[in-house]
């Protein structure tokens, strides 16, 4: 069979099949007429046509390339030997055959080259016979013209021509093509040009391989080099945007409209850019069905391979590094793991061994398999072998998980089967195997089970180039943490920090998590610990101390060459739009370096702790008030008392009851049923002394039931209603709705501030207690804004724009006292911050602080439910409105009064 | 020959032109954590990110004073950065082949050759010393673990 007598499924693979094996020609070519062949490449190329040409059915190049693998491989295996001019001949012969062959059938008919054209002019031409003498001539000039409208031959009939549309056949020369379309329209004039097709075109069906001849010339294929080089560009071209956004302070919509069109244009190229590194998957599986014929005739075993997921997308760099390592694994199923048919047959499984070849993707991470179906890992000989190699005392074997065995398997030189075979041998190791992958920021894994076989499951990046990253940052340095790794994230409390047996840990559904501060150990000082980031990779998990969380982002990672391998933790760097730059990090190797390996890391949790370990919960106190359960954070409850007598004081506060002296200390008692509006007034059986923000004071309850967990997502939002500022949430717990208690909002309003002073504007402007979130795109306006609430005694929360201070609302932990936001941030903006916190939470008030004067924005601001809008720079009133807003909730529902109680 | 000459303190050095590429006022510079001396940081180079290396840490210089400017050397298509603290100017000038005994023997790969300049030597590097300071930083990493 010839190539084009071959039929194919689509005319995408015919493509391809043609690319492909125009690239490996060339390379054959390159090597052989290069002074020092490179015989593996050689051997490689040769490999892989032969390979594809017996997939597509044609025997004959697959017979001739295997003649040339043959002696190329010879070659490679005594790189001694001289190489003959006999070999570099009959490699050159062979590019030479398969190119001929390649190229479309010659057509003796010369009449096929004719071509008809109607080329129609400008309505508004006004010589027309003149500029149809053009059109001939320029044909003429590069084509022999049989007929034409006007005819060419009239020079009379072309002076008289007034039409508008010129008909013209001609026949090219031999071997020519002109892009006639392109040459015609460049004639001034010509409004629009179109071949006729050919009524009297003699074979309908036209030859197959002058389709594909046309086709692959509209096909061009670049160098990932140009590529990568596009990418950088349009990195640079973002990053000069947001400088630009940025210095333009005065930005008018039109202004606007503009940046964020030039924006979004080099968005969609960098997206593009992206996309044009895709190939699917098929491109590099298509050569293993030959591949594993080939290996089960070496082995006389009956071996079938069955591929899926063919379509799945992959980065073309990630792909061309993923040949080797696949064709080792299905060599090594193969060869170790799918046993002779005896023996199958005596295990009563098919004679024939399967061994399958698995793609799929999900979330940006391409999954591939290699299973088989044969005689799997076996465990025991894995432990005798692990002893024998003294990567383990016998003790340790005997213990070791199935995982940790199968680690053993990616070693440097550990390999089971006692006997290296030919085939196996000849190949790569699983080490370098787990090498390569590790180098696509990769992960493999294996299981197994003894008798049925084993899966080799790779996870690799659809691309190398993005990334979602989590930023933060620890002192002067940003770093980048893959979001795929963060479980989650929480403000650090030094309180729930454990430091024992030499390591500080932090609690994990009941299990210790290491924590490490990043600060320290990176030996980046100085810096200020804020935000505990939980991350995990397989089953690695840290807790990372780091200053401050600045967002999330999609960045192209770009590796830094030789300061690779001095920075191990490292996966290379990104620019961010303010041009600073963010240092990419690999969790592994990140706890390597602290020697927290694997192997020393605490058992397993069990399985239904392992299950919903990643979600944050809180955990709460219920009691009962009238005939309706609440709920207050455990962390603020010192202790339960039954109840003891209270003593009214004068002039209190409306919701104190009076004071309570519990071991001979006066509390002040807080009346639930005052607090929670219950309309029973008899008074509660229970104390709950609690301890908050230095104040110490008692809650008194009717009852006390117990201690629940919940996760923060469970946790509704009430609406917004007098009266239920304090309630902060609902939970539904055993099919009752409890109703969460905000203390601080209770306390912030009831109790005096520590510094006593009952002046009010003391008070106002006093943020103790006070959590507030803060988004603003300009890192100083961060840093000013930062500094002022927290001169102010406010436990402030920074984020770069509207999402990741959202995203902050709904990491669970405490939920902020007040919201202040710029409107003009990346992602989202002010406006939108307004509506979504106004919807989710309407309780916290919300600030907006802006640069953009002008009433129109500030009562857009005030529309959707601000309140209060203050343009920038008035970081006192800012202080001052914060203090107000954070006082809001009591001020409306019970005055000022605070009470006063001694003592 | 044409070479770029630079300062640290009161030694000037020089550096063949063709090694060369720009000479830029050092930037802003991240900072590597956990490099080991001598690699400064990164620096963004119009979209590049290239690594700043401080000769001073294996030439025995105090290493406190700041640097001045970049010179960006290339090799193989790669970028690198040479913090100096002063760079003086291009000369043409005849440099004697050589390296003296008496110069440390571990910093002789360093050397091609010398030539005199106001009663002093200006000791010219191999264009491809910038890219030596790397084996020094990988061993001395070494040494550390």
């Amino acid at each position: 069979m010839t190539f084009y007598e071959l039929s194919w499924e689509s005319v995408e693979e015919q493509e391809l099949f043609v690319a492909e094996l125009s690239d490996l020609l060339e390379v054959l070519e390159d090597i052989w007429l290069s002074e020092e062949p490179d015989v593996q490449a050689a051997f490689r190329a040769a490999h892989t046509i032969k390979g594809s040409a017996a997939m597509v059915g044609l025997e004959d190049w697959s017979s001739k390339a295997h003649r040339l693998e043959d002696r190329l491989d010879q070659i490679r295996q005594n790189p001694e030997s001289p190489i003959e001019d006999s070999l570099r001949e009959d490699v050159l012969d062979f590019v030479d055959f398969i190119r001929q062959q390649l190229s479309p059938p010659q057509i003796p008919d010369k009449g096929l080259s004719q071509k008809h054209w109607r080329i129609t002019l400008a309505a508004d031409c006004t010589l027309k016979g003149a500029r149809a003498f053009q059109i001939l001539k320029t044909i003429a000039d590069q084509a022999q013209i049989i007929t034409s409208q006007p005819s060419w031959e009239n020079k009379d009939e072309m002076e008289r021509f007034d039409g508008n549309a010129i008909d013209v056949v001609f026949e090219e020369m031999p071997l020519q093509s002109i892009d006639w379309s392109r040459v015609l329209l460049s004639i001034p004039e010509v409004e629009h040009c179109e071949e006729i097709a050919q009524a009297e075109e003699e074979p309908k069906n036209p030859v197959p391989g002058v389709n594909v001849a046309k086709r692959r010339e509209d096909m061009i294929r670049i160098h990932p080099q140009v590529l990568e080089d596009l990418l950088d560009g349009l990195g640079e071209l973002l990053m000069r945007h947001a400088e630009l956004s940025h210095r333009l302070t005065d930005q008018s919509p039109a202004v606007k409209e503009a940046l964020d069109g030039v924006k979004q244009i080099a968005m969609n190229l960098q997206d593009m850019t992206l996309r044009a590194r895709m190939l699917p998957l098929s491109t590099l599986f298509h050569q293993y069905p030959r591949a594993v014929h080939d290996i089960a005739q070496k082995l006389s075993k009956d071996i079938t391979l069955s591929v899926e997921g063919g379509d799945t997308q992959l980065d073309r760099l990630v792909m061309d590094r993923l040949h080797e390592p696949l064709l080792h694994l299905i060599r090594n199923a193969a060869d170790h793991g799918i046993e002779t048919a005896s023996e199958r047959l005596r295990k009563k499984k098919p004679a024939a061994g399967h061994i399958f070849l698995k793609a799929s993707s999900r979330k940006g991470r391409v999954e591939i398999v290699v299973g088989d179906d044969g005689r799997g890992i076996d465990w025991n000989s894995l432990r005798n072998k692990a002893v024998a190699e003294e990567v383990m005392t016998a003790d340790q074997a005997r213990h070791a998980s199935p995982e940790a065995l199968a680690s053993l398997l990616f070693l440097p030189g550990f390999s089971t089967k006692e006997q290296v075979t030919d085939l196996s041998g000849r190949g790569v190791g699983l080490d370098v195997v787990k090498d390569t992958v590790d180098q696509l920021h990769g992960d493999i894994r294996v299981e197994s089970e003894t008798g049925q076989g084993s899966r080799f499951i790779m996870e690799l990046p659809m691309t190398m180039a993005i990334l979602s990253a989590l930023l933060i940052s620890v002192g002067p340095v940003v770093l980048g943490i893959p979001v795929l790794n963060v479980e989650r994230i929480e403000p650090w409390q030094e309180q729930n920090i454990k430091h024992t047996l030499g390591s500080d840990m932090i609690g994990d559904n009941g299990h210790p998590r290491k924590v490490m501060i990043l600060g320290e150990l990176l030996k980046i000082g100085p810096t200020d610990p804020q935000m505990i980031i939980r991350v995990q990779d397989g089953s690695l998990k840290m807790a990372l101390v780091a200053d401050a969380v600045l967002g999330q982002q999609d960045v192209v990672i770009k590796p830094l060459g030789r300061v690779m391998p001095l920075m191990p933790w490292m996966t290379g760097a990104c620019l961010l739009g303010d041009g600073r730059v963010a240092l990419m990090v690999d969790i592994k190797r990140l706890a390597e370096r602290l020697g927290h390996s694997d192997g020393t890391q605490l058992p397993e949790p069990t399985e239904s702790a392992e299950s919903n370990q990643s979600v944050a919960t809180s955990t709460w106190l219920i009691f009962g008030v009238g005939s309706q359960f609440y709920g207050i954070s455990v962390e603020k409850v010192q202790e339960v008392l039954v109840r003891s007598s209270v003593n009214r004081i004068v002039g209190q506060h409306a919701l104190i009851e009076g004071v309570a002296i519990i071991r001979e200390d006066s509390y002040p008692v807080l009346s639930g049923h005052k607090l929670l509006d219950a309309s029973d007034s008899s008074e509660g059986g229970y104390f709950i002394v609690i301890h908050m923000s230095q104040h110490l004071f008692v809650l008194s309850v009717d009852t006390v039931k117990e201690i629940v967990s919940v996760p923060w997502r469970q946790i509704q939002p009430v609406p917004h209603q007098d009266g239920m500022e304090v309630i902060m949430g609902l939970a539904e717990v055993e099919g009752a709705a409890i109703q969460l208690i905000d203390l601080d909002a209770v306390i912030s309003g009831v109790l005096p501030s520590e510094s006593g002073a009952p002046e009010k504007k003391d008070k106002l402007e006093s943020l103790d207690g006070v959590r507030v979130f803060l988004a603003d795109d300009s890192r100083l306006a961060r840093q000013k804004l930062v500094s002022a609430l927290t001169a102010s005694g406010a436990e402030v929360s920074a984020f770069e724009e509207g999402q990741a201070l959202m995203a902050g609302l709904t990491l669970g932990g405490h939920l902020p006292h007040v919201i202040v936001t710029d409107v003009e941030m990346p992602k989202m903006n002010g406006y939108q911050v307004l509506e979504e916190v106004k919807a989710q939470l309407p309780q916290i008030p919300v600030i907006v602080h802006t640069s953009l004067d002008g009433r129109l924005s500030k009562e857009h601001c005030l529309e959707l439910g601000a309140d209060f809008v203050l343009t920038k720079w008035d970081v006192g009133e800012l202080v001052r409105r914060v203090s107000l807003a954070s006082h809001q909730g009591v001020d409306d529902q019970g005055g000022r009064g605070h009470a006063l109680i001694a003592d | 020959m044409q070479v770029l000459t630079f300062t640290f303190q009161h030694s000037t050095f020089a550096l063949p032109i063709e090694a060369v590429s720009e000479v830029i006022r050092i930037p802003e510079v991240t900072i590597l954590p956990g490099a080991p001396p001598g690699l400064t940081g990164l620096i963004n180079l119009r979209g590049r990110m290239i690594p700043i290396v401080d000769p001073r840490f294996y030439l025995d210089f105090d290493t406190s004073r700041n640097l001045g400017h970049v010179i960006v050397v290339t090799k193989d298509g790669e970028l690198m950065g040479l913090g100096v603290e002063q760079v003086e100017g291009i000369v043409d000038i005849s440099v004697h082949e050589g390296v003296p005994d008496m110069v440390d023997e571990e910093l002789q790969p360093l050397i091609y050759g010398y030539f005199p300049s106001q009663g002093d030597f200006v000791f010219t590097w191999h264009t491809y010393g910038p890219f030596l300071l790397w084996d020094f930083m990988s061993s001395g990493k070494e040494m550390q673990s």
